[in-house]
């Protein structure tokens, strides 16, 4: 029951943070939803018995690309 | 047909599988319309970032629910090897994006109408 639970959560967290992604006007929110939306989908993969692919997941995507990401919006910013 | 299972215990109960297969539709629809429809450079490359998170997550669903009681790796070969690619593609996309807003001063890419510089 308490697993059903955990796991339609994470499903409906992955698509909210995809919709604050998508639709948010400040780049800075956009790319920590992503993070957001990295870390959820690594708890997905992991409750999906993938351990492997989960540590993967959240140590690239939400470690490395975001950092890039963050990067990337201070070098373009409008001053 | 008997595929390579990986007999894995004390997993948890899963809910049916649909559940995931829609999400992942959801999260590609959504990586669509952002690569579509958005204007900033840096928003686009975040579309092509949810569009392989997609992928993977129907990869490892997949492959949790193909076998009873087991998974099959070899989805799970498959997305490290596309994380570690996505990752790859994003340094290079966010590379020229930096390099374009240097020349144009904008991120828009509607602005990005000349061919030489």
């Amino acid at each position: 029951m308490i697993e059903d639970i955990l796991q339609l959560g994470l499903l409906v967290a992955t698509c909210v943070f995809t919709v604050i992604t998508v639709e948010s006007k400040d780049l800075l929110h956009t790319v920590i939803a992503l993070a957001a939306m990295s870390v959820s989908l690594g708890a997905l993969f992991w409750l999906l018995n993938a351990p492997y692919v989960a540590v993967f997941q959240i140590l690239i995507y939400a470690g490395a690309v975001v950092v890039l990401f963050i990067a990337a919006v201070m070098l373009t910013r409008r001053k | 047909m008997h595929c390579h299972v990986t007999i894995w215990k004390g997993g948890l109960n899963l809910i049916p599988l649909s559940y995931y297969i829609v999400t992942a539709l959801i999260l590609y629809i959504l990586g669509m319309y952002c690569l579509a429809v958005k204007r900033n450079m840096i928003k686009l490359i975040i579309g092509i970032e949810i569009l392989t998170s997609a992928a993977n997550l129907n990869f490892i669903a997949l492959s949790a629910y193909g076998n009873p009681g087991g998974v099959d790796p070899l989805g799970h070969t498959f997305v490290i090897m596309s994380i570690v690619v996505g990752a790859c593609v994003v340094a290079v996309a966010l590379t020229i994006a930096v390099h374009a807003y240097k020349h144009y001063k904008t991120l828009d890419v509607r602005e990005l109408k000349r061919l030489r510089w």
